[in-house]
């Protein structure tokens, strides 16, 4: 299972309102280059070319807290090649809505990782019970 | 390098000999599927001369430039024929337009027809052995003929394009005039067009094959993040100040009276004070006559 790694400037940024998790669209940025601390927005990310990738938006399965747990539950993203995607190896979350897309977290794959052929997939495999962040 | 661009049809043999990606169907005679005759999943067992998987001739299978090939598993090494197309119904040469058949344990064997002219040549492979599977490819394009062997080309030949004609059918395991395999075959495929060496190297796989549609699902799996929000404690209640008063002590030393003539000892009693009688005279003859100063004596 693939660690969530979080932005550190995530949490005041949700402090302060730059994210509402419950209506913004969330996408995922695909790099080969490994995270630096200080990294806040999708601009400080060298991403890969999308081309041949299919949409990299992902669908907010619910947003809502039950006894003090706040829980924002994604659909699982599966992403399908129609050519060469990659190389990559990080997989962020990003807000797209938010003014300067800022990231809320990334996955390590653990290798560089091509997608060569035409339909080829890669499953982002999120925890739909507990969800892909909580907050209590 | 995609895989699927110029695929015309594809085999996989798993229980039936349909044409996963065309309609050119086989027609299976005397063959047996499992998942021991097979290198992905299941395969086609043949037995020499009495088994056969035919393809109708296809004019989509008639490419001046073409590659076909697939896994076999061989039961015997002596003249097993992997894959043909056929050219003619009576074993006249050529009775094919091309074929590839091992020949022995260390060699393969191209079998083709130019014009009407008949040729083959022959390639050194790595030892087989029966009851291995082995991948071989076939491929033609400007002029030249090459086979690979497990994913690796091992001979060229220059050649002129093939011809095409009379019965046409393609054959898996056979070829028009029954010589036949013994052993298995699976993942057989034919494009119209020459594959280069790096996707037969995809298809090879490393040994493992690559099944059409040569799709590789990947996935991540994503854990939770959590973020705990904590709230520290606050005292809360009213504020009490307590104002500490600093006490000046002062040590308050009576005034002494200095008499010329002598000391005097000031009694800090007012009456007393009030009634002594001061003799400046003669400190000595002092009278006094309050009590107090009574017992009092002063030099």
């Amino acid at each position: 299972m693939a660690t969530f790694n979080k932005i550190n400037s995530f949490v005041e940024l949700l402090a302060e309102k730059t994210f509402n998790l419950g209506s913004d669209s969330l996408k995922v940025a695909l790099t080969n280059t490994a995270h630096t601390a200080g990294w806040t927005k999708l601009s400080d990310l060298t991403e890969i070319s999308y081309t041949n990738c299919s949409s990299r938006t992902i669908t907010t399965t619910s947003s809502s807290q039950t006894s003090g747990l706040y829980r924002l539950i994604l659909a699982d993203l599966t992403l399908t090649a129609s050519g060469t995607v990659g190389p990559f190896r990080y997989i962020y979350v990003y807000d797209d809505t938010a003014t300067n897309k800022e990231l809320i977290g990334y996955y390590d794959y653990g290798a560089a990782l091509t997608l060569s052929q035409p339909g080829d997939t890669f499953l982002i495999d999120f925890d739909n019970s507990n969800g892909f962040l909580s907050i209590t | 390098m995609a895989l699927v661009t110029n695929l015309v049809s594809y085999w996989k043999l798993e229980g039936n000999s349909n044409d996963a990606v065309g309609s050119n169907n086989g027609t299976d005679t005397g063959i047996t599927y499992s998942s021991g005759n097979g290198k992905i999943t299941q395969g086609a067992g043949l037995n020499n001369a009495s088994s056969s998987i035919v393809v109708a001739r296809n004019a989509n299978m008639e490419s001046t430039t073409y590659s076909f090939g697939g896994w076999f598993k061989p039961a015997a090494l002596s003249n097993e024929i992997l894959l043909s197309k056929n050219y003619t119904t009576s074993n006249t040469t050529p009775f094919m337009s091309y074929q590839i058949r091992v020949t022995s344990s260390t060699s393969l064997r191209f079998d083709g027809n130019a014009g009407g002219t008949y040729y083959n040549f022959s390639v050194t492979t790595p030892t087989m052995s029966v009851g291995t599977y082995y991948f071989v490819v076939v491929t033609y394009g400007s002029n030249t003929v090459t086979v690979y062997f497990n994913g690796s080309s091992v001979g060229t030949s220059s050649q002129s394009a093939p011809t095409f004609g009379g019965n046409g059918t393609f054959v898996i395991g056979n070829d028009i005039v029954g010589t036949g395999m013994a052993g298995a075959m699976d993942e057989c495929f034919y494009y119209s067009k020459e594959l280069t060496s790096a996707e037969v190297t995809l298809l090879y796989n490393g040994g493992t094959g690559f099944q059409y549609p040569f799709t590789t699902a990947y996935t991540i799996t994503a854990s939770i993040g959590i973020f705990l929000l904590t709230g520290y404690a606050a005292v809360v209640g009213r504020l009490i100040t307590l104002v500490t008063e600093v006490t000046k002590f002062s040590v308050i030393g009576w005034d002494t009276v200095l008499d010329i003539s002598g000391w005097f000892r000031q009694n800090r009693n007012s009456a007393s004070y009030s009634n002594s009688n001061k003799n400046t005279a003669s400190f000595g003859n002092q009278s006094k006559a309050s009590s107090t100063w009574t017992n009092q004596n002063e030099n």
